[in-house]
């Protein structure tokens, strides 16, 4: 039984992946048709050589390496403040971190888009990882509250009966009892704003090409090879940045760095 | 002479219900003082107060003269053993003892030389490279004691600290913690709810019941001179021998003296229960209409089941209590 589910597992898994790569070294396929008709490297030495399309890889890494770090600044002292300590309207806070998950993200993209007019923000990087803050936060407050509640006020009240601030605490105490969460949640982060459209093309204009711009447009033409072979370079992309995140932040935070006793 | 610490009229509410209520008693320097109450009495949130982890609603804490009550937890110098241990999970036993000294920035050979005495002090030379999760219950106390008398704590906070040791480690611990206390002259209040324990160690116990102080008294005055009945009942076994509106009269087991013949101003009397303790034996008997407990040592005269004996119940002993 256990292995016939892993085999299902599997099957949901690999078998689109496959499929994509089968295609992504076709020359032609029409539909509806499963196998392609004939094979060619083209459409891969095409992308090799497209500069636009490493561009789109750097921009997408970049963008979404900058929300991951401002989302974990953001979110670190918001866990804290909701996890650790009674206030009033903290159901009001957690409503409102909570939001985009409920409220379509055309509506939010929308607003945003007024308000970074104003403020001169669109058509630019620093404009969409701010945008990227809204849909990435919930995850991140969610996963640091959830594993600083399982660490308890006590562990911060012993440190800070032992003499330290709330810096030190943080630095010394949460960070590398959060190591899995932090490492979790920056992962999550990443990935939803890899993965983000509407709110890149809003915000960025059609001027910021991230990976899911150029797949749009990608799609928009029609090639099911050129499609499958963008689809696959966004997998591969966005497994490489999780893997780097999770050895970098797995190696640095850890109490023997940290407090070099 | 100037208090080491005074509590006065310290309030604390959760949802309007006050659970600690105008708390007040003071400490001299070097003083042990055990706060006894059942769970939920409110000993905890008493200690915390001290500690500056929560802050009282009212009233004043005064360290040698100076109102603590709104300085932050990090600037008192009081150190807390909290119940349960709390020791750093990813720190190894040196660096869980050199904390307090590492956020105070004092430099490496300092911390270390003081993380060695210390080690020294709670017996546990060899340890200090090891995990918390590496150490026994009674070996995870001691490195919370040692880590929080590091720092050369003003007042040490014990709550709860032998509660979740089995008995023999816990008297074992409990005459270790006396004998450090001594050696450091630390003014300590040990939070518990074992009668036996607080009596043991404690130089003075404040007893306390939902929030309010009972009464205040050295070991022996608590039990020789209870004022209330709460008092009188929670120090030990007691024999009701009248009640009237305000006040009961009673008396110890061991006060009263027994004899099996018949004596001047001894009054007849029967057992009718015999439990055998070991060191002592416990009789239940009949006098007049009133069951009273009395007790003898092993080594002393023994009675029968159904046996008549003769009883004394000296005047001086006889204790009058308040009802509350
Ligand atoms: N943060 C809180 N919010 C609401 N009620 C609380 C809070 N902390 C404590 N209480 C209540 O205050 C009362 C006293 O609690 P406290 O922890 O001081 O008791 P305690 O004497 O230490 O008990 P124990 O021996 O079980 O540790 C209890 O009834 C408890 O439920
Ligand atoms: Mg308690």
């Amino acid at each position: 039984m256990r292995k016939f589910i892993s085999i299902i597992i599997v099957m949901i898994l690999i078998v689109p992946v496959l499929a994509l790569l089968l295609w992504s070294f076709s020359e032609m396929i029409s539909w509806p048709k499963l196998l392609p008709d004939e094979f060619s490297l083209r459409i891969w030495s095409d992308l090799i050589k497209s500069k636009e399309l490493l561009k789109s890889i750097i921009t997408s890494i970049l963008i979404s390496m900058g929300v991951a770090i401002v989302v974990l600044f953001i979110s670190m002292p918001a866990a804290i403040a909701l996890s650790q300590f009674e206030f009033k309207g903290k159901k009001i806070i957690w409503f409102l971190i909570f939001a985009p998950l409920i409220i379509p993200s055309v509506s939010t993209a929308i607003g945003m888009h007024i308000l970074y007019l104003k403020a001169g923000l669109t058509d630019s990087m620093l404009g969409v990882v701010l945008a990227h803050i809204i849909p990435t936060i919930p995850y991140s407050v969610k996963i640091l509250s959830f594993s600083l509640e399982l660490i308890g006020k006590g562990m911060r009240e012993q440190s800070e009966v032992l003499g330290a601030s709330m810096l030190q605490t943080i630095v010394y105490i949460y960070l590398p009892n959060l190591k899995p969460a932090i490492i979790l949640s920056s992962i999550l982060v990443f990935i939803v704003s890899f993965s983000q459209y509407l709110i890149t093309f809003l915000i960025g204009g059609g001027l910021i090409k991230t990976l899911p711009i150029m797949l749009f447009q990608v799609i928009q033409n029609g090639n099911r090879a050129e499609v499958s072979s963008y689809s696959l370079v966004f997998i591969i992309s966005a497994l490489i940045a999780t893997y780097f995140i999770e050895r970098i932040l797995g190696k640095n935070i850890d109490g023997k760095y940290m407090i070099n006793i | 002479m100037m208090k080491h610490l005074e509590i006065q009229e310290i309030v604390k509410k959760y949802n309007g219900k006050p659970v600690v209520n105008h708390v007040t008693f003071d400490m001299n320097l070097g003083e042990f003082v055990s706060i006894l109450g059942k769970s939920g009495s409110g000993k905890t949130t008493i200690l915390k107060m001290i500690a500056g982890t929560i802050e009282p609603d009212s009233g004043g804490i005064y360290l040698l003269g100076k109102e603590i009550s709104r300085v932050p937890t990090q600037k008192r110098n009081i150190a807390m053993v909290f119940q349960e241990y709390l020791l750093f999970p990813h720190l190894n036993v040196a660096q869980n003892i050199e904390f307090s000294l590492k956020v105070r920035g004092i430099e490496k050979n300092e911390r270390t030389k003081r993380m060695f005495e210390l080690l020294e002090l709670v017996q546990l030379g060899g340890m200090e490279k090891r995990f918390p999760h590496e150490l026994s219950g009674g070996q995870k106390q001691r490195v919370a004691v040692a880590r929080a008398l590091i720092s050369k704590p003003d007042i040490l906070l014990l709550d709860e600290p032998f509660s979740s040791l089995d008995f023999n480690l816990r008297n074992e611990m409990c005459s270790f913690i006396k004998s450090i206390q001594r050696e450091t002259k630390t003014t300590t209040i040990m939070v518990t709810h074992d009668r036996e324990e607080a009596m043991k160690i404690s130089d003075r116990i404040v007893i306390i019941d939902e929030g309010n102080i009972v009464q205040i008294d050295t070991p022996k005055g608590l039990y020789n001179n209870p004022t209330n009945m709460f008092t009188a009942e929670f120090m030990g076994d007691v024999n009701i021998l009248k009640r009237e509106e305000e006040f009961s009269y009673m008396i110890r087991p061991e006060a009263m003296s027994v004899s099996s013949f018949r004596k001047e101003g001894f009054n007849k009397s029967k057992v009718v229960e015999k439990t055998f303790l070991g060191s002592s034996i416990h009789y239940k008997i009949l006098w007049e209409n009133t069951f009273l407990n009395i007790s003898g040592m092993n080594n002393s005269e023994e009675y029968s089941l159904g046996q008549e004996i003769y009883i004394n119940l000296p005047d001086e002993k006889i204790i009058k209590v308040k009802h509350c």
